[in-house]
């Protein structure tokens, strides 16, 4: 009797057991040792990461072309002529279609202007030899104290900037020969712009100083 | 002997319960709202789904989706089958295998390790699953728009 009583309480206490580890959540997980230094993409800088990204996105695969390549491998293309080379690589590989970088970036701050009102509050100009700046964020450090060379009209008076006032990234610039003579000093339909209020002036003054007005980019007239 | 029975009974009914909760999430899986239409789901958190799809094409859609979702990717490279990759989340590491089924069809399987052998994120796996599918879907779209728009008119 004694005995089927001890069997009886085994079995429930057993049961309840099985139940109880079951039902139990997971331990949590130590993290890794440690972090693992990032290197690529993640390294980069905030403006060289959204230059990269939309590189990356704006690559078009085919079922028998060339595979695309990562943000990783994207990453490990800037070399010191800047991004450029980058767009001339996958272009060489016939991942991209467009013209020029500066069309990509302006692509691609459109695209997330339409899919995200969010904005970072910073602000990426880029040039035509692939530099990049931030303005308007104290994260725009990567290419402020590079020495930029003088666009092929550096000497010239400039003459109009192009500051593009979007709910998110507002990505302009571009230094394009062909886009430069579209826009002849002559041309009344490019005015002066003042820049906005996002933008720093400071470092809108250092851009219209050295680029050209592309053809793409949008004017928004002062206040 | 009378008394073993019922005591035997509520034991092994206490002792599945687990079970039960496995059966009915498999049982619905395929008809939640907003699950994707064709996503396999095994009982250990793997997830599965065969795309219209090359493997250059599918891979890409892969990467642009951990993109999106904030995954970096740690590991790209072929396998046996077709592709791998790799990325990693909070305390997860999510395995992608590309196998080419035809040149146009490819099975794409995603486990999401959480950390033990033994757990998987299947609701992370799913996720990844949708948003390549969307993706894929926007690429192709783009693909066809863009030879209507070199067709001579």
């Amino acid at each position: 009797m004694i005995a089927r009583q001890v069997t009886l309480v085994a079995a429930l206490l057993f049961s309840l057991a099985s139940v109880s580890f079951a039902q139990e959540a997971p331990a949590p997980t130590a993290p890794a040792a440690a972090a693992p230094a990032q290197t690529g993409f993640q390294a980069l800088s905030p403006g060289d990461q959204k230059i990269v990204r939309a590189l990356f996105w704006a690559q078009e695969v085919t079922a028998d072309g060339p595979p695309a390549l990562s943000l990783n491998e994207i990453a490990a293309l800037k070399d010191r002529t800047g991004w450029v080379s980058a767009f001339k690589a996958l272009k060489s590989q016939g991942l991209v279609d467009a013209k020029t970088l500066n069309q990509i970036i302006a692509s691609d701050a459109a695209s997330a202007v339409r899919s995200s009102g969010v904005h970072d509050g910073t602000t990426l100009v880029v040039t035509g030899n692939g530099k990049s700046m931030l303005a308007g964020t104290e994260l725009g450090t990567n290419d402020r104290d590079s020495s930029r060379s003088p666009a092929p009209n550096a000497g010239s008076k400039p003459r109009a900037a192009q500051a593009k006032r979007a709910p998110h990234d507002a990505v302009t610039a571009a230094n394009n020969s062909d886009q430069h003579a579209a826009g002849s000093p002559g041309d009344s339909s490019v005015p002066h712009a003042a820049p906005t209020t996002r933008v720093q002036r400071d470092s809108l003054a250092q851009v219209n100083d050295a680029l050209p007005v592309p053809a793409e980019a949008t004017i928004i007239p002062g206040p | 002997m009378n008394r073993i029975g019922p005591v035997v009974v509520v034991s092994l009914a206490l002792a599945l319960q687990g079970c039960a909760t496995v059966a009915l999430t498999l049982a619905t899986a395929g008809v939640g709202i907003g699950m994707e239409a064709g996503v396999e789901h095994t009982l250990n958190g793997i997830v599965y789904k065969t795309f219209t799809a090359s493997t250059n094409e599918l891979r890409f859609a892969t990467l642009k989706s951990f993109d999106r979702l904030g995954m970096p990717v740690t590991n790209d490279g072929k396998s046996e089958d077709g592709w791998k990759l790799t990325a990693t989340a909070s305390n997860r590491t999510i395995d992608v295998d590309f196998q080419s089924l035809t040149e146009q069809t490819t099975r794409m399987r995603v486990v999401a390790n959480t950390g033990a052998i033994f757990f998987k994120d299947a609701s992370t796996a799913t996720e990844i699953i949708n948003q390549t599918a969307q993706i894929l879907a926007d690429q192709q779209n783009a693909a066809k728009a863009k030879t209507k728009r070199k067709e001579p008119t």
